[in-house]
């Protein structure tokens, strides 16, 4: 038994994950997961409007927010689910949703 | 970790760790898939080349030609790349609120001794372990990041067992019911140091570890609970320290990460250590030979892109023995289920 050669080696371990073949299945993840950043960035903007037009800007308390037990639970929720998309799509594994 | 030492992070890095606590969900289904074309492709695990190298390579061949293996792999190697740098930059925004409250609690009772003059040993000195970008150094607060953010954030959410939980039930093996000097060898940011502390509370604690970043955020968890643990910089098997002074010597989760050589002259510096009559408990992850092929294939694969270049060399040793040629009596070994982890080792200097 002897130590590997250099230990330094397995900071950046040269690696080949993806085929020419996964091409495809990676485009559709791209896409999905861009649809995914889309809708929330609208649904961010669109808070922020009509936050705004009642006189309301919330932009400093939502970023230093902390938040309870049941909305934890429910961002971890849907943060897998997004996750699974994207994950799911780019190994051509069919989602539900 | 004490309330006020838990940074309260903005929306744009908690979002982030919080994305990254939750990947092993996100993959379920991948996984699932992977362990399928696992099955058909090693029915017998048996059958695998012996040679680690040579069984990785015929894994990696035949998984190669399976979609869900491959994105597992993408994935895998995006979290390893990636984790580091989103809990620092988690960090870097509330580096401003939180910076006082760090440097309030390097002032205490427990102290650091640094070394800066000291020749970093080859199997540590670059490297980034746990694919950790820059190594343990490599920023101020790289261990408070890690001990904050990376464990009790990440690691302690989904680790099997729950990694203090973990900790505290192999403190509370050591035989004795009172130690008066307990020394934690390769004591990090302290979270063993920490169960040592509430296992035994009215012990004098001393800790070593290489890195200064890591033993300085052990420094402020000590101050935070008013524990005055005496922390060096210096190598775990060479601590200079007095010949026959402690009455416990160990580790937790060490081993692994230095080279069979050194574990050795570990076990060694821990028997020159302790007083006669002293105990020794080191523990680690899961030898190889409690597993089958594809269990240890598994974990090999794991260590080599995950940044735990001396895994195998560990996993690999008989710690039972290595602890018997340093001098301890009275060995014995243990391991829980269901990973047969931590693996724990046991002994006891002749009075």
């Amino acid at each position: 038994m002897s130590m590997t050669a250099d230990p330094k080696t397995y900071n950046k371990p040269d690696r080949k994950m993806m085929l020419e073949t996964d091409v495809d299945n990676l485009a559709q993840a791209v896409v999905t997961l861009t649809q995914e950043v889309w809708i929330l960035s609208d649904r961010q903007l669109v808070t922020e409007a009509v936050l705004a037009k009642h006189g309301l800007d919330i932009a400093e308390e939502v970023d230093t927010f902390q938040p309870d037990e049941a909305l934890q639970a429910k961002l971890d929720e849907k943060s897998r689910a997004v996750m699974k998309r994207v994950f799911n799509s780019l190994a051509g594994i069919s989602s539900d949703e | 970790m004490s309330e006020e030492l838990h940074a309260k992070l903005r929306q744009r890095g908690r979002a982030s760790v919080d994305f990254l606590a939750n990947f092993g969900f996100g993959m379920a289904d991948i996984q699932k898939n992977v362990e399928e074309d696992i099955k058909r492709i090693v029915p017998d695990p048996n059958a695998l080349p012996d040679d680690l190298d040579q069984r990785d390579a015929r894994m990696q061949q035949s998984l190669g030609a399976s979609p869900a293996y491959r994105a597992s792999q993408a994935v895998g190697e995006w979290m390893g790349v990636h984790h580091g740098l989103i809990a620092k930059h988690a960090f870097e925004e509330v580096r401003e609120e939180m910076e006082p409250v760090l440097k309030k609690f390097e002032e205490g009772g427990s102290t650091v001794e640094a070394s800066p003059d000291m020749e970093a040993p080859f199997y540590w000195d670059g490297v980034d372990f746990h694919r950790t970008a820059g190594g343990w150094e490599e920023h101020d607060y790289q261990g408070y990041i890690h001990a904050d953010i990376v464990h009790t954030r990440l690691v302690a959410k989904t680790f099997p067992g729950g990694i203090f939980k973990q900790r505290k039930m192999v403190a509370g093996l050591a035989p004795k019911d009172h130690y008066d000097k307990i020394l934690d060898m390769g004591c990090s940011t302290g979270h063993f140091t920490r169960a040592l502390q509430e296992t035994y509370p009215d012990a004098e604690i001393w800790g070593v570890d290489l890195s200064l970043k890591t033993i300085q955020q052990a420094q402020r968890l000590g101050n935070a609970n008013g524990w005055s643990w005496k922390l060096f910089q210096r190598p775990a098997e060479d601590t200079g320290f007095e010949a026959e002074s402690f009455d416990l010597a160990g580790s937790y989760i060490l081993l692994h990460e230095i080279p069979a050589d050194t574990i050795k002259a570990l076990f060694q510096e821990a028997f020159r250590v302790l007083k006669p009559g002293g105990d020794m408990i080191m523990s680690d992850v899961t030898r190889y030979a409690d597993l089958d092929k594809l269990a240890v294939w598994r974990a090999d694969a794991g260590a080599k892109y995950g940044g735990e270049p001396h895994w195998r060399d560990s996993a690999s040793l008989d710690l039972a023995k290595v602890a018997e040629d340093a001098g301890f009596v009275d060995v014995s070994v243990r391991s829980f289920e269901p990973f047969k982890y931590p693996y724990v080792v046991q002994g006891r200097k002749p009075a």
